[in-house]
């Protein structure tokens, strides 16, 4: 099983390669990959490299991108096997019930280019496969509906993942990942993380301090209720601790490779690698759902989408069906969002969904709110903590 | 009379098109860029003010600076040892010496780059070197840091610094070393007092278009510094992509623009610049 | 050395010496067991087509060439093995190589920097080296300012200002044209009956090679062909190549048809000639004879010579000083005769019939190799 880098072919530009920087989606389809067929590559996976191509002719693809005809919903993730599990998972069903066509784009959502399109008055994609930070961002930004919750069924989320500006569409987790071969003891918790004495080696953490700063909190002794509201001076001052000893990680095979190569003996990575990473290395290395941050992947409508609001939230509604959301769990990984789904998962797969309710009693949900807060001078709080989280880094 | 001007204004027009054709795609959009920086989030040039009271842009600034330089100067001398090599080995020798050169030159920055990192990862090929041949007991820290980054950078540079020397060694003619030995200067001097001014242009070229490139670099340093490494074009693309901070992102990469064509007027000033980029 | 001028540094000029030096390039000799002495302050021009070798004998003297075998002296001490920045020799090249990013004041500051001596200190050498070659006055331009008379004069100058035990010149005055070659041949000579330091020559023209040398040795496929005075080598070549590279000749072989004390009769195409000359040469021995152009003498009628033949003019150029004719002989070939214009006995025109004549001093006899 190889750890190449997913999708992106033979491009000479430092731009187009996202070497580092991953959103969650972009893993799965990387993960999916490696597990099922490489398929041929395709229009989609062509306009998505395009499109990757920096911000003008970003614009410029994006009337070549699938353009919505009247009653056609377009849906957009990160390409690849996703194409076709969300059409199975998501796609097909709608459109029976709706008699709408959905196209499914692969292109990738980034967040640069919702808004470049949205202050261009050229929106072309209806629904988007984005992440909780982007969701913040996007929002801040102000080019994102507010999710139209009269459509969109509250109730079959986690309250948590309900933003304003964005709904859940699947659930993963970032946990504590360890090395059971080159640890002396087992590490149960992030208090263990932090103990550098007791648990020598490097870490591995990740670039963005989403689902990082939790890991801060609990370290300083916060319980699971309590780690929001989260103290940023304390989360940084707390990471600044043992700084010296993380490697960090930009992309989701990044993390998986350290493990493999033995650069690191744990680390907070998302569980979907250290799925992968147990498989691969024979069980040497392993993970726990204990003190785990579940986090949301999120549905985003762009304003002055081409399907017109409503027609988009119903999409979504419609992709709240607990069994349409088990089709895309076997086929990519993704731990449905609804919690009625969670009984309805098969026995053997149970212990890799984060949203089964022993799962899910160990983890602290992702709060999106919190980070949606002001934080001072004009700033959110999402804002805030990138920054001091990026400084740290590199100090 | 009516001929000559005929003449000037075909050449107009035949340079027209490659003029329209950059003003539409180099110009305009660093208008644009330009524009955003002193109209978001609100107009004035609060952006730019942050440049002086941040200091984890000044640090970020000096992590450039820093690391760009020594990138240069280490690439520069590497590549004038390698061109000189190549100036004066036979002929089939400098053809091998060009190929390998160029070869590397064709291969992706990723692959590059990871390469690197196996090379010089805790238990990658190096410090195994190292630890049998006994030079160190304890694998030594080489990548995931500034020294990781810089090799990889200066690895990557070399090609960029080897070919404007090596062009320049070539047109020297061996007649002036051996007029100085003749006269009396020991190859050292005749090195130093001859040779060395004689390269000059090379040498200026190949610092400035390292310098230049090095300044854009993010990669490398990203995969090679361990995410520690934070340079400045790493820092617009997070403002632009992820932050969505596009005021901070484009004044952070004007600023870049104005900091090269500052470094180009400082050169300007001790070199005959048309010279270097090839005017006779 | 002529002139009533006393030398200013005999005192530095040295001798040098060859002693069967080769160089071999694989399995090519370029320089074929070359031994010559080259006395003090004797001005020694080496002589010879291009591939005969004097240049690689030159950058043997001068250490950028390692003789395969053989050694070279200066003086009593041998200098074969010793680097050329170590000889001392002052070195003008081919296309003068001046430092294009010095002066000329830096250029001829040079040798004398990397001795060690600052420029403060060097200033007066520096001035008289350009006073000596008359470029004072463009002391601080470029080498691309400059012509190339004055390039060579700056080159000159370089290669004097260190007081250098011997110099060396390769060609310097190949790439100028005509008039200025003239007029740098006369000063090369005052600078060295000024000087009085030995100059080893380069050239492949014999013109310039006889208006300057005290000593000329021609070189022929890297050996030495034969050397000597100018004025020995010109009227007494040894060979046909000598005789044909040195100036001009006609050649006459003939057999030897008789002989007495001082002259032998010799038969070429029937006509019989005579030929003065004290070496044995047997009867019926096959014999070469070379003569010069401008010891012909050109006359309408039948001079009283004891060599003389008819023929009309074929070809003949006009030199101003002199004209040369072709004149097509039946018997005895082409030969070519010069003689002044201002005072032709013929009238020069094609195919006009005149005399040719020639006392049997006039010619030398060669040996046809």
């Amino acid at each position: 099983m190889s750890t190449k880098k997913p999708s992106i072919k033979g491009t000479l530009y430092e731009k187009d390669l996202y070497a580092d920087e991953e959103l969650f989606q972009m893993d799965c389809a990387a993960i999916a990959r490696e597990r099922l067929e490489r398929g041929e590559i395709d229009r989609r996976t062509f306009l998505k490299a395009l499109g990757l191509i920096g911000m003008l002719p970003a614009v410029a693809t994006l009337g070549r991108d699938a353009h919505a005809a009247a009653g056609e919903v377009v849906v957009v993730n990160w390409g690849g096997p996703a194409v076709d599990a969300y059409m199975k998972a998501f796609g097909e069903p709608f459109e029976k019930a709706t008699g709408m066509k959905v196209v499914i784009d692969g292109t990738g959502p980034l967040g640069s280019k919702i808004r470049a399109m949205v202050e261009a008055k050229n929106v072309t994609w209806d629904v988007c496969d984005t992440g909780a930070g982007t969701t913040l961002v996007l929002a801040k930004a102000g080019v994102i509906e507010p999710i139209d919750y009269t459509i969109v069924d509250r109730t079959k989320v986690l309250p948590e993942f309900a933003f304003e500006h964005g709904v859940v569409n699947y659930m993963f987790s970032f946990i504590l990942a360890y090395n059971k071969k080159t640890n002396a003891k087992i590490p149960q918790n992030w208090r263990d993380f932090w103990n550098l004495a007791e648990f020598p080696g490097k870490r591995t953490m990740r670039k963005q301090p989403n689902g990082m700063m939790e890991s801060c909190m609990l370290a300083a002794g916060r319980s699971l209720d309590k780690v929001y509201p989260i103290d940023i001076p304390l989360a940084i001052s707390k990471f600044k601790e043992i700084k010296d000893e993380v490697i960090i990680w930009g992309s989701g095979s990044q993390s998986q490779q350290l493990f493999r190569e033995q650069e690191v003996v744990m680390g907070n990575i998302w569980h979907t690698r250290a799925n992968l990473l147990r498989r691969d290395m024979g069980g040497d290395v392993d993970w726990t759902w204990n003190e785990g941050c579940v986090a949301p992947g999120m549905w985003n409508v762009p304003i002055g989408n081409p399907a017109g609001k409503d027609n988009a939230m119903k999409f979504i509604a419609s992709a709240q069906d607990p069994d349409q959301q088990i089709e895309l769990f076997k086929a990519m990984g993704n731990g449905p969002a609804n919690p009625a789904a969670a009984p309805k998962v098969p026995e053997d797969m149970r212990a890799f969904d984060p949203g089964q309710p022993e799962n899910l009693a160990m983890q602290v949900p992702f709060n999106g709110k919190w980070y949606e807060e002001d934080y001072g001078n004009g700033k959110t709080n999402d804002q805030v903590s990138r920054e001091l989280w990026l400084e740290a880094q590199a100090s | 009379m009516t001929r000559v001007l005929d003449q000037q204004s075909r050449y107009w027009l035949l340079v027209m098109p490659a003029l329209l054709l950059m003003t539409v795609f180099y110009v305009y959009p660093l208008i644009q860029v330009l524009w955003i920086s002193v109209t978001e989030p609100e107009p004035g040039l609060g952006n730019y003010a942050e440049l002086f009271t941040s200091g984890f842009l000044h640090k970020i600034w000096w992590t450039t600076t820093r690391i760009c330089t020594l990138t240069t100067i280490l690439t520069v001398v590497l590549g004038y040892i390698v061109a000189f090599a190549m100036a004066h080995v036979r002929e089939r020798q400098m053809t091998a010496m060009m190929f390998c050169i160029l070869l590397t030159f064709w291969l992706s920055v990723l692959i590059r780059a990871f390469a690197w990192v196996m090379l010089l990862r805790t238990n990658g090929m190096i410090n195994d070197l190292l630890m049998a041949i006994g030079l160190t007991d304890e694998p030594l820290r080489l990548s995931r840091n500034e020294f990781g980054v810089v090799v990889g950078m200066v690895h990557f540079m070399l090609p960029l610094a080897i070919l404007p020397i090596y062009a320049n060694l070539r047109g020297i003619s061996p007649s002036y070393v051996s007029a100085a030995r003749g006269l009396g200067a020991s190859a050292r001097q005749a090195f130093l007092g001859v040779y060395l001014p004689l390269s000059k242009p090379g040498i200026i070229s190949a610092t400035m278009l390292v310098f230049v490139f090095s300044l854009g670099f993010f990669i490398t340093p990203a995969i090679l510094g361990g995410g520690k490494v934070v340079m400045i074009s790493e820092y617009i693309r997070v403002a632009f992509e992820e932050t969505l901070l596009w005021g901070k992102a484009t004044m952070l990469a004007t600023s870049l623009l104005f900091a090269v064509l500052l470094v180009l007027a400082v050169v300007g000033r001790f070199v005959d610049l048309r010279k270097v980029f090839g005017a006779t | 050395m002529t002139g009533s001028e006393q030398p200013v540094r005999s005192g530095l000029s040295h001798a040098l010496s060859l002693h069967s030096v080769t160089k071999l390039y694989g399995s090519l000799a370029a320089v074929d067991d070359v031994s010559l002495s080259i006395p003090r302050g004797s001005f020694l021009t080496l002589l010879g087509p291009s591939g005969s070798g004097k240049t690689t004998i030159l950058m043997a003297i001068a250490g950028f060439v390692q003789p395969t075998r053989g050694e070279i002296r200066l003086d009593d001490r041998v200098i074969t093995n010793v680097p050329p920045d170590k000889r001392n020799f002052g070195m003008v090249f081919q296309g003068y190589a001046l430092f294009p990013h010095m002066t000329v004041e830096d250029n001829i500051w040079f040798p004398l920097k990397v001795r060690g001596i600052s420029k403060a200190r060097a200033s007066t050498a520096i001035g008289e080296a350009l006073e000596l070659v008359q470029m004072g006055a463009l002391a601080r331009r470029l080498p691309s300012q400059l012509s190339g008379g004055q390039q060579q004069r700056v080159a000159l100058a370089r290669a004097l200002v260190f007081e250098p035990d011997l110099m060396l010149l390769d060609e310097p005055l190949s790439a100028l044209d005509k008039k200025l070659r003239a007029d740098l041949q006369w000063e090369l000579k005052a600078l060295h009956r000024k000087l009085g330091t030995t100059f080893i020559y380069v050239t492949h023209d014999q013109e310039e090679a006889l208006s300057m040398s005290d000593e000329i040795v021609i070189l022929r496929d890297g050996r030495i062909e034969q050397q000597g005075e100018p004025g020995a080598l010109y009227e007494k070549p040894a060979t046909r190549f000598v005789a044909d590279f040195l100036g001009k000749s006609n050649f006459l072989a003939g057999k030897v048809a008789g002989r007495d004390a001082e002259t032998f009769t010799y038969s070429v195409e029937g006509t019989e000639l005579r030929q003065c000359s004290t070496a044995p040469v047997a009867l019926g021995e096959n014999v070469l004879v070379a003569l010069r152009p401008e010891k012909i003498v050109v006359a309408r009628s039948r001079p009283d010579l004891p060599n003389a033949t008819v023929g009309r003019i074929a070809e003949f150029n006009y030199y101003g000083a002199n004209y040369h004719f072709k004149v097509a002989t039946p018997h005895l070939g082409d030969l070519i005769a010069t003689t002044p214009a201002w005072n032709c006995d013929v009238e020069p025109a094609l195919d006009s019939e005149v005399w040719l004549g020639w006392s049997p001093e006039a010619a030398v006899v060669v040996e046809d190799r």
